[in-house]
C-alpha cells in the first residue's frame, strides 16, 4: 500500500516539474523590443523596428529620417533593436537580421504583417508608403502565413461575397489555406492599394482578385467567378512557365490538385 | 601467284618490321581518336550544361580564381551572407533564384566529406514576402518580364531531387541532409537513414541522381546549419545567381556589379569560353600529336620498306624474271603498305576510344561514347600515310633489272 503511495507520488512529482519546465519554455517573457511591438499592435499602430549593430554614421542617420519622419504620425512607433542584444535574440532570429545589411528597417503592421524592410538607408518617402492600408496588411499578413487569398472589393458593406469565392472558401481541398479579404471599393483608404493590383477602385459590382504564395496575382475576375475557374486559374498558376522563350517552358508540368 | 596472295606473304614472313610499323600508325590514330573524342563529349556536356543551367552567374569573393563552375564553391574563401540578403532585396531583373553555398570538411563515421550548406528557396519567398505589394512584382523568383512565378498551389509536388538539376530545392529541414549518388554508395546510406555530422544527427532527405559532377560526391545541408555547427559564422564561398532567360538577364551583371562592388562577378559564359578554349586548343594538339606520330609511322615504314627491297633484290628479280610486271610489284608493296594503313587505323581507333572511354570520366567527369566518324578518319589517314611513305620504294623495287640483279 505504501509502495504504491510512494510510486504514485513520484510520479505525479514528476509530472508537475515537467509541466512547469514546459510552461517555462512556452511563456518565455518578451523582450523588450517584442512588448512594444505588442503595444504597438493593440494601440492600433505600425512598429517601425529598427535593427543596428553600432551607433556607426548609417545608424544614426536612419534613426534620424525615422525619428524626423514618424515622430509627429500618432500611428507609428520605433522600436530599436541592437543585434547583438541577448534578450532581442528572438526577434533577431524571426527577422534573421544577423544575415541582413545593416542597419535595417522593418515595418510590422497591427496585425503582426511585415509590410517592408528597408536595408541600409530609407528615405521619407519609403517610411510613409510602408504604412498601408488595413486591406494591404490582412492580404500581406495572409500571403506570409502562405495562404491562398481571394480580395472581394465590394460595393457596399453589405453586398454577399461572390458565390465562387464562397464555394472556394468552402471546398475541403482549400478552406484551411484560404484567406478571404474585403474591402470597400469605394474606400478612400484603400483607393491607392486597389489600384495597384489592377482592381479599379469605386465599381459597382464586386471585383474578386486571387493572389497566392509567394506574392503571385492569379487574376482579377467579376462577381460570376465561378469555382471551377478560380481552381483552373490556381493550377494554371502553378505551372513555373508559359514563356516558350523560358528554359523551363518544355517541363511545366505542374498539375491541379486531385480533388478527394 | 595472285597479288593478294603476295601481299599476305609479304606481311606474315617478316612479322617484326610489320609490326613495327603498325604500332607506330596505330599510336597515331590512337591520339587522334582520344583526344578527339574527349573534347568532343566535353564540349557536348558543356552545351548540355548552359542548356540546363540558364544564364547562371557566380558571385565569388574578389580574390578568387575560377576554373571549374562545379568547384566554384571549393576555393575556402568567403563572403558575408548579408550580400545574398541584399540581392535579395533588390529585386533586379531576370533573376530567377538565388543560391548560396557553404563548403566545409566535415566526418561520416571517420569518412571525410564536403558539406555544402545550401538556402531553400522558401528563404528567399519569406523575405520576398516582406516588401510589402512588391512581391507580386519582381522579387527573386519571379518574372521580372521573363518567366512568371509559379504559385504554391498546395500540390505538395517539390521534389528535392531538383537539386540535382536546377540547383536548387524548395524546402530543407534545419536537420535534413541530401547525398550524392557516389557518397550515398561509399557511405551506403540510403533515404531516412540517420547520419552523425558536425556532432549533430540529420536525417538523410534523399539521394541525388548521378549528375557526372563533383556533386556526386557531396552531402548537402541547410546552410544555417551547417553555418552554426561549424563554427563558420554568417558567410557563403559563392551565391549562383539562376537568370530565367538571356534576354532578360542582358542588363544583369551591371546592376549585379553596382550593387555588390566588392565582389568578383562571373557569368557561366566566362567560365564556358574559358573550358571551350582549352579544348580547342586539345583539339589542335591532337591533330598535332597525329601529324608527328604519323610522321614517325611514314618514315618507319619508308625505312622498313627500303630495307625491305634492298634486302630481296634476289626475291623481287626472280618474280620479275618468271613473269611478274613491274606494275605488279609496284602494286604489292603498296597493298603492303595499305593494309598496314587500314589495320593501323582500325587498330588505333579501337584503342583511342577505349582510352577515351577509361580516361573520360576518371579525369573530367564524362561518359564518351565511340565516334563512328573518327574509324574513317583515323584509317583514311592511316592509309594515305602508309601509301605516300612506300611509294618511292616500290618504284625503286619495280625499277629493278632481273639481270643485274643475278649478276650480282
Amino acid at each position: 500500500m505504501k509502495r504504491t503511495f510512494n510510486q504514485t507520488a513520484i510520479a505525479l512529482t514528476m509530472t508537475l516539474v515537467t509541466a512547469c519546465f514546459a510552461m517555462t519554455q512556452t511563456a518565455r517573457a518578451a523582450s523588450p523590443a517584442e512588448q512594444a511591438i505588442q503595444a504597438a499592435s493593440a494601440n492600433n499602430q505600425f512598429a517601425f523596428v529598427m535593427f543596428y549593430r553600432g551607433n556607426d554614421a548609417a545608424t544614426q542617420k536612419m534613426h534620424g529620417t525615422l525619428r524626423s519622419s514618424l515622430s509627429s504620425r500618432q500611428d507609428a512607433v520605433i522600436v530599436p533593436v541592437q543585434i547583438g542584444d541577448v534578450s532581442e535574440q528572438a526577434l533577431v532570429k524571426q527577422f534573421d537580421a544577423t544575415r541582413m545589411p545593416m542597419p535595417a528597417t522593418a515595418t510590422v503592421a497591427p496585425n503582426g504583417a511585415v509590410c517592408s524592410v528597408f536595408p541600409r538607408r530609407v528615405t521619407e518617402q519609403q517610411l510613409a508608403a510602408a504604412i498601408v492600408s488595413p486591406g494591404q496588411t490582412q492580404i500581406l499578413k495572409a500571403l506570409q502565413d502562405r495562404k491562398l487569398v481571394l480580395l472581394c472589393a465590394q460595393p457596399t458593406a453589405g453586398a454577399p461575397v461572390p458565390v465562387g469565392v464562397q464555394q472556394f472558401q468552402a471546398d475541403k481541398l482549400y478552406s484551411n489555406r484560404t484567406e478571404v479579404v474585403t474591402v470597400l471599393a469605394n474606400d478612400p483608404a484603400e483607393a491607392e492599394f486597389l489600384t495597384k493590383i489592377g482592381v479599379k477602385p469605386g465599381q459597382p459590382t464586386p471585383v474578386v482578385a486571387f493572389m497566392a504564395p509567394p506574392g503571385v496575382m492569379v487574376g482579377t475576375f467579376n462577381a460570376n467567378v465561378s469555382f471551377d475557374v478560380l481552381a483552373e486559374k490556381l493550377a494554371a498558376a502553378g505551372k513555373c512557365c508559359d514563356d516558350e522563350n523560358c528554359k523551363h517552358h518544355q517541363s511545366a508540368s505542374s498539375k491541379q490538385p486531385s480533388r478527394r | 601467284m595472285k597479288l593478294r596472295h603476295m601481299i599476305w606473304k609479304e606481311l606474315w614472313q617478316r612479322p617484326t618490321p610489320m609490326l613495327t610499323s603498325l604500332l607506330a600508325v596505330t599510336l597515331g590514330v590512337t591520339a587522334l581518336v582520344a583526344i578527339q573524342n574527349i573534347t568532343v563529349f566535353t564540349e557536348r556536356k558543356i552545351a548540355g550544361d548552359m542548356e540546363s543551367l540558364g544564364a547562371n552567374v557566380l558571385v565569388l569573393p574578389p580574390s578568387v580564381t575560377l576554373q571549374d563552375y562545379y568547384g566554384a564553391d571549393m576555393h575556402g574563401q568567403t563572403m558575408p551572407e548579408e550580400y545574398v540578403t541584399r540581392l535579395a532585396f533588390a529585386r533586379l531583373p531576370g533573376v530567377e533564384n538565388l543560391a548560396p553555398k557553404l563548403c566545409v570538411e566535415a566526418d561520416v563515421d571517420t569518412i571525410p566529406v564536403t558539406l555544402t550548406g545550401i538556402l531553400p528557396r522558401s528563404e528567399f519567398q519569406a523575405k520576398a514576402a516582406w516588401q510589402g505589394l512588391g512581391m507580386l512584382g519582381n522579387a527573386v523568383g519571379s518574372d521580372a518580364g521573363c518567366c512568371a512565378t509559379a504559385a504554391d498551389t498546395g500540390a505538395g509536388d517539390d521534389d528535392p531531387n531538383s537539386l540535382a538539376t536546377t540547383r536548387t530545392i524548395a524546402e530543407l529541414g534545419d536537420r535534413d541532409v541530401i547525398l550524392g549518388r557516389d557518397l550515398a554508395s561509399q557511405l551506403g546510406a540510403k533515404t531516412g537513414d540517420s547520419l552523425s555530422l558536425l556532432g549533430d544527427d540529420f536525417t538523410v532527405l534523399t539521394v541525388l541522381p548521378a549528375t557526372g559532377t563533383i556533386d556526386d560526391g557531396r552531402m548537402f545541408a541547410h546552410l544555417h546549419s551547417v553555418q552554426d555547427l561549424s563554427g563558420a559564422g554568417p558567410v557563403v564561398n559563392v551565391i549562383e545567381i539562376m537568370a530565367c532567360c538571356e534576354d532578360s538577364a542582358g542588363d544583369l551583371i551591371t546592376n549585379l556589379s553596382a550593387e555588390l562592388p566588392e565582389t568578383r562577378i562571373v557569368t557561366i559564359a566566362q567560365v564556358v569560353q574559358t573550358q571551350i578554349a582549352v579544348n580547342g586548343l586539345m583539339s589542335r594538339l591532337s591533330w598535332v600529336f597525329l601529324s608527328i606520330l604519323l610522321l614517325v609511322g611514314a618514315t618507319s615504314i619508308a625505312s622498313v620498306m627500303y630495307a625491305n627491297v634492298t634486302e630481296r633484290r634476289k626475291e623481287i628479280g626472280t618474280l620479275m624474271a618468271i613473269g611478274a610486271s613491274r606494275n605488279f610489284v609496284t602494286q604489292m608493296f603498296l597493298g603492303k603498305a595499305a593494309v598496314l594503313g587500314l589495320v593501323g587505323g582500325a587498330a588505333g581507333f579501337v584503342v583511342g576510344t577505349i582510352v577515351a572511354a577509361v580516361l573520360g570520366p576518371q579525369l573530367l567527369g564524362i561518359h564518351v561514347q565511340p565516334m563512328p566518324m573518327l574509324l574513317g578518319v583515323g584509317m583514311g589517314t592511316a592509309t594515305i600515310v602508309a601509301v605516300a611513305a612506300s611509294l618511292l620504294p616500290a618504284r625503286r623495287a619495280a625499277g629493278l633489272d632481273p639481270c643485274l640483279v643475278f649478276n650480282d
